[in-house]
């Protein structure tokens, strides 16, 4: 849960999503669920010729699956809390 | 948390606030706002599907009308589509579900050359062999060094 | 408020809640959703009606959609609803309005589109229909009782029963009820209103146009907003009215004559009442079937989002209807019309409402002139698109959408929500600024009812309508969630759960599978390591002792082993391998973040607090050990980190030893050995960032603990811990510890001017102070040059820092010696003249170094020369003024 969680609070934030075949869909991350599911508005994409019509297209749900990274903002990660989920997660696990 | 295991069959309001905030982070407020309207469909095999989206499950398994499956091949400005019909796509192999704007949507086509989806069909199976064979290789490329190259024949996206 | 115009009662029962709003409307008022609801909420307990509920598709949306504007005025209702479909003068229509009431009858008149469209249910399947009326029509209002009978019924379901719930409703979807109407296929089903949405759509624009009793009416309505935002257009829109009351499209046979409708309309009382039962009814089974009269049902759903102008992208689209209503030749107009209209019965979500008409009306807006034929090639294709949109707009209903959010809920549900989402929860109280639990349920709520085609709460969309029926849902997930446990113990259907997020060998989200595996080492490798290590550091440690035999005032030969050792490395290794080794530090620390953050849990929710986990977590005066493990962990950044939040759960007491020890083994003190310039002459950017984490953390908090809870005697017991075990000489050449001494001794003497002031300090204090201050003064006397590091160490520091940048000190380009003076300031502070004579004598070159090298600066024109002139001025004298001196352009003077 701990990277749902995260990515929760990435909501209306710009990311980049780079999916396993080497697009990369920048957008306002919209909605993110328990799959890690992305849902992105108004994107653009790196490569317009692999996919002509995503210029047509404004907002996109992205099978959590298939990313490969989401590239984010510093400032969007609050480190040390992010440390202390991670603890969070392990000691729920231990138990 | 004691407290919450003895009676976990009561939520507290808390709990339910909490829950309440989960709310849009399901995958169906996802898909939801996209149901009854032209969608695009990329599937893990490569297709390219547009239809209307009519429903979908929590599996976001989906059902699409009128749905055209296309063909792209930028690199020689062509395309082809061809009438699907109904479709109904299991959720585990979309990429990606997008949204079509249904008045910008053919603008790309109009520059490009429409050809017979039987021909564009048997490009495709030959692009796909080529780009099978030349991952399987990468695979093994990287495979001596000791990485792994997340490749599957399943995956033509 | 009134919205629904329809009576929702059952014929028997008589119009009582239509007169409850006779206030807002002579008797035909619209009836409130709340009334009504509340009225018809004791139908829904009916267990066995359940089912049905499911089976027709969600009941609110239903009654809610439906046909809101029947209960408006009656006589003109017909009208109305025509001059809707025709714009928005409608009400304007003397003829059909009772003027005063225009406000009030522009929503109605959104009511009566709906009442109208209802009409075109075909008349036999309204017969049809009345005789079944009565089921419908409870569940219509049942929503929110409803949820609570699923509730209720849920707390007992399992997670295999809801699934089988959902496959009852799938299948009551595929097959029908027989007395249904068969699915849209408007070709096999020419009584259909689908048929005649369909025929209408493609063959008569115009009449559909005119026509109010057909749907394709509503659709080709224009916008809403149109009614309030224009000012009532066009006479032609009264004729246009009016020829729809001549029942212009006879495409479908069953269909109502209008005018028959509109009479029923009109009958006062309970008398309209089978007729909107009839509606309700077809448009629950057309709602459940996908029929057009769902669409109609959508439509009015937006017409009240409409109304209420809700959001900006509805303001937006009013804009865009303005635009689009502008004059424009006919046949433009029409289709434009017709365009608003069918996407608005998409309308089933706002958003898709939005989203399609955003286009097309823009566009439109642009050219009011004739279209050319390209242009209208285009339109043509894109009314194909729309028009295919809309065909089976619908199939998924409010409730199916519901279906699988709740679904989806109870996966996420858990033991202990908050603490599974941590980092969200604690991140959004970071962010708003420390207000704990204020959530922000009305956008939740709003986005609920944009995204799920609810029409909660009537055309105002009321977001605690919809919150409500959220918490329903979520109370029914978070249950049934919670039921699921006992259940998966002997059957798992983890493959069934996680599909789209493809979790193999798991039950949920919660436990991933893991890419890494780690394998935990085995408990004897790692015995022999520590032995092993200990073993080596043993040999060192013996090596150093010896060749430091010079070491001051420590007590016993444990200690001095102790403090002798902290010469021998900069390097920690060594001191945690005395202190138990690296990873068990590493995994103390790890010990106490979990102690730390299980207390933090226990305050969160408001229990009592036990820190006795954390206190022995800490290993403070755990003698198994060489060094203190606590001392060690503050080697690590984490480690330090970490410090201010034990204090939020320690007593005085326990922090009073904490201090003690740190102030014991303080030479053991990573961040001591890498401040020093002893250990450490050329430090490295890393290890100088080190120093200011400890110092912005963990200097603060024995800042604050010293000048808030400590006395007097503590704080010599915690300078004398200093002196007693540690190499003071040594400790003064770093930073920190030069820093960690004059903390002490200037809080110390500032309580005893307080106290000699109110002649509160005892003499055993004062002198017990004197004698302690003696012992540090002679461990100190012949090395008080010394705490100046040379110049070699100086220039690297600076070096580093103004590399990096990333270090707070206000200015980079030269050491910053401030710390001294001030530690020879309160050195001079508490001694007596003779101390302060010898403090002077052994830092004279320092001061007049200082003073040299401030009047050099003299000669550099630019500001920070200037600046740093000043500087040094003003640190040189923060400890000439102790004994009543001062420095100042090169010369030193008496203070005066």
């Amino acid at each position: 849960m701990l990277f749902f969680s995260f990515f929760k609070t990435l909501v209306d934030q710009e990311v980049t999503v780079e999916l396993k075949n080497d697009i990369e869909l920048k957008g306002t991350l919209k909605s993110v669920d328990q799959f890690l599911n992305l849902k992105l508005d108004n994107i653009s994409c790196n490569d317009k010729t692999k996919y002509p019509h995503l210029t047509s297209v404004r907002n996109i749900f992205i099978r959590g699956s298939n990313v490969r990274y989401v590239y984010l903002q510093k400032n969007m990660v609050d480190t040390n809390l992010l440390q202390d989920a991670a603890r969070r997660e392990a000691m729920s696990d231990k138990r | 948390m004691m407290s919450q295991k003895k009676d976990s069959k009561k939520i507290t309001e808390g709990e339910a606030d909490l829950y309440l905030d989960q709310y849009n982070f399901t995958t169906t407020a996802a898909i939801v706002g996209s149901v009854d309207r032209k969608v695009f469909v990329l599937l893990r095999d490569g297709r390219i599907l547009f239809g209307v989206l009519r429903t979908f499950d929590q599996y976001a398994n989906l059902i699409l009308q009128y749905c055209v499956e296309r063909i792209y091949f930028t690199e020689e400005n062509k395309y082809a589509e061809e009438l699907r019909g109904v479709f109904m796509v299991r959720g585990e192999n979309v990429v990606m579900l997008g949204e079509v704007d249904i008045d910008k949507e053919d603008k790309p086509l109009e520059m490009m050359e429409k050809i017979p989806f039987k021909e564009a069909l048997k490009i495709q199976k030959e692009q796909n062999q080529q780009k099978c064979k030349l991952e399987t290789q990468k695979s093994k490329d990287m495979a001596a060094y000791g990485l792994v190259h997340d490749f599957h024949k399943s995956d033509m996206y | 408020m009134s919205f629904f115009g329809f009576n929702s009662k059952l014929p028997n029962e008589g119009n009582r809640q239509r007169h409850d709003h006779g206030k807002k409307d002579n008797n035909n008022s619209p009836l409130d959703f709340e009334d009504t609801y509340k009225g018809y909420g004791e139908y829904e307990r009916e267990e066995d009606d359940y089912l049905n509920d499911e089976t027709f598709g969600d009941d609110v949306a239903f009654g809610t959609d439906f046909d809101f504007g029947h209960g408006s005025s009656s006589a003109n209702s017909g009208m109305i609803s025509t001059n809707q479909s025709q714009g928005q003068q409608g009400f304007n229509d003397p003829v059909g309005m009772q003027g005063a009431q225009a406000q009030q009858q522009q929503f109605q008149m959104h009511s009566s589109y709906a009442a109208a469209a209802s009409t075109t249910v075909p008349q036999q399947q309204a017969q049809m229909n009345v005789t079944m009326d009565m089921r419908p029509m409870e569940s219509l209002w049942s929503n929110q009782p409803d949820m609570s009978t699923q509730v209720g019924q849920n707390e007992v379901l399992s997670m295999e029963e809801l699934e089988r719930q959902q496959i009852q409703m799938q299948q009551q979807q595929q097959h029908p009820p027989p007395q249904m109407f068969m699915p849209n296929y408007p070709n096999q089903q020419p009584q259909q209103p689908q048929q005649q949405f369909q025929n209408n759509y493609q063959n008569n624009f115009q009449n559909n146009f005119q026509n109010p009793q057909n749907m394709n009416n509503q659709f080709q309505q224009p916008p809403p907003p149109q009614i309030f935002n224009q000012p009532p257009p066009p006479n032609q829109q009264q004729t246009q009215a009016q020829m729809n009351q001549a029942p212009v499209h006879m495409d479908s046979p069953g269909q109502f004559n209008p005018q028959h409708m509109h009479a029923m309309h009109a009958v006062p009382g309970g008398m309209p009442m089978p007729m909107q039962m009839n509606n309700q009814i077809s448009n629950h089974l057309h709602h459940q079937q996908f029929d057009p009269s769902l669409e109609l049902k959508n439509q009015n759903q937006h017409r009240q989002q409409q109304v209420m102008g809700q959001n900006i992208g509805q303001n937006e689209l009013l804009e865009n209807d303005q635009a689009l209503s502008t004059p424009s030749p006919k046949p433009t107009h029409q289709v434009l019309q017709r365009e608003d209209g069918s996407i608005a019965s998409n309308g089933n979500n706002n958003q898709s409402y939005i989203h399609i008409k955003d286009k097309g009306p823009r566009r439109m807006s642009r050219r009011s002139e004739p279209l050319s034929s390209e242009e209208q090639k285009r339109l043509q294709i894109r009314h194909a698109k729309v028009e295919k949109i809309l065909k089976n707009a619908g199939l998924m209903t409010p409730r199916d959408k519901d279906f699988i959010t709740r679904y989806q809920l109870s996966q996420i549900v858990t033991e202990d929500p908050y603490n599974e989402d941590f980092y969200f929860q604690v991140y959004k109280i970071i962010q708003t600024g420390g207000v704990a639990g204020k959530s922000n349920k009305d956008l939740i709520a709003r986005a609920y009812l944009e995204h799920s085609g609810h029409r909660l709460g009537g055309r105002y969309k009321r977001a605690d309508v919809a919150l409500q029926r959220m918490q329903n849902q979520v109370e029914k997930a978070v249950t049934v969630a919670k039921e699921r446990p006992q259940k998966n113990k002997d059957n798992t259907d983890s493959a069934r759960e996680g599909v789209l997020g493809k979790i193999s060998s798991s039950l949920n989200s919660k436990a991933p599978r893991r890419q890494l595996q780690i394998p935990s080492p085995k408990l004897s490798d790692e015995e022999d390591e520590s032995k092993l290590s200990s073993h080596a550091s043993s040999e060192s440690l013996e090596e150093v002792t010896e060749s430091l035999n010079n070491v001051g005032i420590n007590q016993s030969s444990r200690s001095r082993r102790r403090s002798s050792y902290a010469f021998s490395s900069v390097d920690q290794i060594s001191v945690l391998s005395r202190s138990g080794g690296r990873k068990f530090v590493l995994s103390l620390i790890e010990t106490v973040y979990e102690e730390v953050l299980e207390l933090e849990a226990q305050l969160r929710s408001g229990n009592e607090t036990d820190s006795t986990g954390l206190w022995e977590s800490l290993h403070i005066g755990d003698e198994a050990y060489d060094v203190s493990p606590f001392i060690s962990m503050l080697s690590f950044d984490k480690g330090v980190k970490i410090m201010p939040r034990i204090f939020n759960f320690l007593d005085k007491a326990s922090k009073l030893k904490l201090l003690q020890t740190f102030f014991n083994e303080l030479s053991h003190l990573n961040v001591i050995i890498i401040s020093s310039f002893k250990t450490n002459p050329t430090p490295t950017e890393a290890q100088l960032k080190k120093i200011e984490l400890f110092q912005g953390v963990f200097l603060k908090i024995i800042v604050s603990f010293l000048s808030s809870s400590a006395d007097f005697i503590e704080i010599m017991g915690l300078l004398l811990h200093l002196i007693r075990n540690n190499n003071v000489s040594f400790i003064s050449t770093s930073t920190l510890g030069l820093n960690l001494i004059t903390i002490l001794i200037s809080r110390a003497a500032i309580i005893k001017q307080d106290c000699n002031r109110t002649n509160s300090l005892s003499s055993p204090d004062i002198q017990a102070w004197n004698e302690i201050y003696d012992k540090l003064f002679i461990s100190l006397e012949t090395k008080l040059s010394l705490v100046f590091p040379p110049q070699e160490y100086r220039d690297t520091v600076v070096k580093e820092t103004s590399q990096s940048g990333q270090l707070q000190q206000s200015n980079t380009q030269y050491f910053d010696q401030s710390y001294i003076w001030q530690f020879l300031a309160s050195l001079a502070l508490s001694g007596k003249l003779n101390h302060q004579r010898i403090i002077i004598d052994e830092v004279r070159d320092e001061i007049f170094g200082t003073i040299n090298c401030a009047e050099q600066m003299k000669s550099l024109p630019d500001q920070s020369s200037a600046y740093r002139r000043d500087k040094l001025y003003q640190d040189l004298n923060l400890f000439l003024n102790v004994m009543g001196l001062v420095a100042r352009d090169g010369e030193i003077s008496e203070l005066k």
